[in-house]
């Protein structure tokens, strides 16, 4: 992947002028001062060696193995002096991997701060191999590019720089935000309009750059607080256009856009311990490819949103809101002009909350909310459900038993009426011979149960278990239905002994199945060539086992060791067994994930002078994934790094 | 919208004029902090002459910490902890706002002066209400630091890199979350995940701890809003539109950690069964079924929504 050039704020002019600023503020007018001095730095350099084997330069989708033998540096320093606090950081690892930050603050004035960094993220590559080739076979599906490696390197900028007084009346605050996510995706491409018929893999260049410019200020007025914070972003994409469509016109694979937002705040203390608080946000997108084509600027945001909060009585808090967004777009379906676009609705929630103490080791809670979308629908067609009402209970309770052991139970209902689904019958598929069902996304009931015990067995032991578990119904649009289950168990138990040990362990396990539904069990219709229709439940399921361990560890004088240990088992799978029809028995081959990964850490210092220490840092890293159509990010690998620290006192 | 531009410009120049009326800030704040009746400023010597003896390391590390300001401009320690001369006579912990304060008490505190843009919402919020006050994540007295390098920390994973904000946090993120929220720990760990554990993210990066919708950092906005913050390509709106990601991202995606790739909650084709069903019934297309029953963005690549094609890619 080629680094091109940046058209953004360039970070490192950016950290200079943060820099520059410094002599400034030593001189600017202070309302106060303060007689501390204070000088902290570290200073660490190391050579780096690794090695991996597997696939190109990546273990998983972050850990990254690359330009080896390699220099590294570490730069840490915090600076009091006077009424001035400067801190900066610096890592460099490679050139895929950088942090730079600075803060600067400067007593009842202002702060400013600066950070800067660069990650990589590495995807898999899918070999578009199918698990049954039928004969003959007349889809063509090719990887163009079998050796290619699609990955994006992100790099994030931010600026701010705010009043440093909260308590002033008047607060200023103002900031930019840049990210920049460069490198290749494997595209999949179209279909052919004509056959024969090919999908193709392909490597497609990335090249977006977002950034937000924001200001505003929050003002103080006896009981009342105001904010106001103004943003504008602008998104766009440097790499190549995409595809001519057939009609002959020429589109931006991904739209182009700016939005503008406002938002509004206000805060009111009143007695009783009550406040009010209100916002309204307000934002506009405009779009130039909708514009450009379809005359269509984009969409607008509006919401309106207030709460109160009060402790009428000791021991009883209360809380009430309201919220109401309202979506709109001229958008309308491209099949039909009548039917409105989904961006288009309106939401309503409003909901209370309940907190009572009832006496110092119990405190009991009660939340409910009543969540209302309502989306509009073409005259003559129903897509989607005109009006979804989700209703939220919660109640939990908190208990302290025996000295210090706490324990926390949680229960929360969820019940849908009309979710989300997709209720679409197109008539125009009649070459396809389909219905779409009424199958949803959502559960029309959900249930979820969480449970947590921390016990500090003495000083130097204590233990946490939490449990939680969770089940969903859904209904279809004949009397169908189906659940999705989970539950995790997880277990963490930390152990100090003294000033020379000490040490966590962490258990956790998860576990759901779920049942996706295919299709309704109509049999008078007839979709397929010998009036066999799909239908049966089929069950998916994941588990994962999750096993950690830390320590810290001082075995002699002048010797520190710290470590990390990961283990992680995964996988996934969906019984196709049950599926009736010809051909398709084996596409569970999709769903299975069978993945092992660990990743272990290991580093030492010792002191070799005063204020000086020889560190060697130990990275192992292995990640395996059995999936037929994600290659390229298994593979093991080793990073050790040998140098020098140099802190001060 | 000219006329709404109008009347928010008309606001802010209004207010600024507004604040020339009221510069004093100091006056406000104390009347937030519980006192004794009877009780008076005694001054931060008389504080000292006790408590330097008593927390002699939390005194020196005082000096360097965010609230060292106050020592000039409020009324030192008793800026926080109230009038201090009935505590100063016998000592008696219950005459003075210390650490025997309901979390809600202590929040306010912290609130008469930190009062603004996100710490607005903190009042109802989801911590507010659980009990949790500022000092259970924030140090007040400490150095303004993360966790000092020397603490030695036992590290959160193999790769974590250090280099975010310094917050006075108690514990850096997101090891400070992880000691409530166990799920979502257990959930970054799995195979597709943000890159929290690697360090190149943190909670807050999504999370606004001091309140808001969900605890979200989208204020008053969508959920789509708070994922197109990064992942702006999938704004849109597009003409040829996805309805379940116009919706909402979280029908498909898990943003803590999925075991499938790109953060899917189950694998394709399953996951599109939830809403569609199978192309087993292409008569004249049978060619196609082995493709259309293994992955659907073979065919329909442009799943978040296409500018070219109203089938999200096919044909």
């Amino acid at each position: 992947m080629k680094r091109k050039k940046q058209d953004i704020l360039n970070p490192r002019l950016l950290l200079i002028l943060t820099i520059l600023l410094l002599p400034f503020l030593i001189f600017s007018e202070k309302q106060s001062e303060t007689d501390a001095n204070k000088i902290e730095l570290q200073i660490e350099t190391a050579v780096s060696l690794g090695n991996f084997s597997g696939n190109d330069e990546m273990v998983g989708e972050y850990f990254t193995l690359k330009e080896f033998p390699r220099a590294t540096l570490g730069f840490e320093s915090s600076l009091f002096m006077k009424d001035i606090f400067f801190r900066s950081e610096l890592f460099y690892e490679h050139e895929d991997d950088q942090v730079y930050v600075v803060d600067v603050g400067v007593n009842n004035l202002f702060s400013i701060s600066f950070d800067h960094r660069i990650f990589n993220h590495r995807l898999g590559h899918d070999p578009l191999a199918l698990p049954v080739v039928q004969e003959p076979a007349s889809i063509q599906m090719a990887d163009e590019n079998p050796g290619g490696i699609p990955g994006f390197t992100t790099g994030t900028t931010n600026f701010t720089i705010k009043s440093a007084n909260p308590a002033k009346n008047l607060t200023f605050h103002a900031g930019y935000r840049a990210e920049t996510r460069r490198g290749e995706r494997q595209s999949i491409s179209m279909l052919s309009s004509v056959q024969p018929w090919a999908v193709n893999g392909m490597e497609d260049p990335v090249n977006h750059l977002v950034q937000d410019y924001q200001g505003g200020m929050t003002f103080k007025l006896g009981p009342f607080t105001f904010d106001d914070t103004y943003s504008y972003r602008d998104f766009s994409v440097k790499e190549t256009p995409g595809t001519i469509s057939t009609s002959g016109l020429k589109y931006d694979d991904v739209p182009e856009f700016n939005k503008s937002q406002n938002i509004f705040s206000m805060m009111l203390n009143m007695p009783l311990r009550t406040s009010i608080y209100a916002d309204y946000v307000t934002y506009s997108i405009k779009n130039s490819t909708l514009n450009n084509n379809f005359g269509v600027d984009g969409m607008t945001y509006d919401s309106f949103q207030a709460r109160i909060t009060s402790t009428p009585v000791k021991r009883l808090r209360i809380n009430a809101y309201y919220r109401y967004q309202d979506m709109d777009t001229d958008l309308k379906k491209w099949y039909d002009t009548e039917i409105p676009s989904v961006v288009n609705r309106k939401v309503n929630t409003w909901g209370a909350k309940a907190v009572y103490r009832v006496n110092r080791r119990l405190t009991l809670n009660y939340n409910f909310q009543s969540k209302i979308t309502e989306r509009e629908n073409g005259i003559s067609e129903t897509i989607h459900p005109l009006k979804t009402e989700k209703e939220t209970h919660k109640i939990n309770f908190k208990v302290r038993l025996l000295k210090k052991v706490k324990f926390r139970l949680e229960w929360q209902y969820d019940d849908v009426n009309n979710p989300f689904a997709n209720l679409g019958l197109f008539s125009e598929a009649a070459e396809y011979g389909e219905l779409y069902p009424i199958l949803s996304s959502l559960a029309t009931t959900n249930n979820v149960f969480r449970s947590q015990l921390e016990i500090p067995f003495s000083q130097k032991i204590n233990a946490n278990i939490d449990y939680e578990w969770g089940k969903g119904d859904y209904k279809g649009n004949t009397d169908t239905q189906w659940s999705q289950e989970y539950q995790q168990i997880g277990f963490t138990l930390n152990y100090l002994e003294g000033s020379s040990l000490s040490l966590y362990l962490n258990l956790s396990l998860l576990s759901g199945d779920a049942y996706t539904y295919l299709g309704p069990d109509l049999a008078d219709l007839e979709f397929v060539q010998d009036g066999v229709w799909i239908s049966g439940k089929v069950p998916y399921s994941d588990n994962i086992q999750s096993y950690s361990l830390g320590f810290v560890f001082y075995p002699v004088k002048k010797l520190l060791l710290n470590g990390h240990l990961m283990f992680v088992k995964q996988d996934a799978s969906a019984d196709t067994s049950l599926i009736t029809a010809m051909g398709l028995e084996s596409f569970g081959e999709y769903s299975k994930h069978d993945l092992n990964s660990m990743y272990f850490s290991l580093t030492g210092n010792y002191e070799i002078a005063k204020n000086t220490f020889l560190k060697i840092l130990l990275i192992y890293g292995r990640y395996r994934n059995e999936i037929i159509y994600i290659n390229d990010i298994d593979g093991i690998g080793w990073t050790c790094a040998t140098g020098v620290v140099w802190r001060t006192d | 919208m000219r006329k709404r531009k109008f009347f928010l410009i008309f606001c802010f120049f209004g207010l600024i004029s507004l604040s020339c009326l009221y510069s004093k800030a100091a006056d406000r704040i104390w009347k937030s902090i519980p006192s004794q009746a009877g009780a008076k400023f005694v001054g931060d010597a008389v504080c000292l002459s006790c408590h330097e003896d008593i927390h002699e390391e939390l005194v020196k590390a005082f000096k360097f910490s965010a609230h060292r300001t106050l020592e000039k401009t409020g009324q030192g320690c008793e800026s926080c902890h109230g009038p201090g001369s009935l505590h100063s006579e016998d000592g008696d912990p219950e005459k003075i706002a210390g650490s025997g304060l309901a979390s809600s008490l202590m929040t306010d505190i912290c609130l008469s002066c930190h009062n603004q843009r996100n710490t607005m919402q903190w009042k109802g919020s989801g911590h507010d209400m659980s009990d949790v006050s500022c000092t259970d994540c924030h140090k007040v007295h400490q150095a303004k630091s993360v966790v000092d390098a020397r603490e030695h920390k036992i590290p959160s994973s193999s790769r974590a890199r250090k280099g975010f904000h310094a917050k006075s946090l108690k514990a850096s993120e997101p090891d400070l979350c992880y000691s409530c929220h166990s799920r979502q720990k257990a959930k970054m760990s799995l195979a597709s995940h943000h890159p929290v554990l690697e360090g190149k993210m943190i909670c807050t990066s999504c999370h606004e701890v001091h309140g808001g919708d969900g605890m979200l950092k989208n204020k008053g906005r969508s959920i789509n809003d708070l994922c197109t913050r990064c992942h702006s390509q999938y704004q849109g709106p597009f003409p040829f539109e996805h309805e379940a990601v116009v919706e909402n991202c979280m029908i498909c995606h898990e943003p803590h950690g999925t075991i499938v790739n790109n953060l899917l909650k189950k694998t394709e084709p399953f996951l599109c069964y939830q809403c569609h069903s199978i192309h087993t019934s292409i008569r004249v297309h049978q060619d196609v079924q082995q493709v259309a029953g293994v992955r659907c963005t073979y065919c329909h690549p442009h799943i978040h929504g296409s500018n070219l094609s109203p089938h999200l890619g096919a044909r």
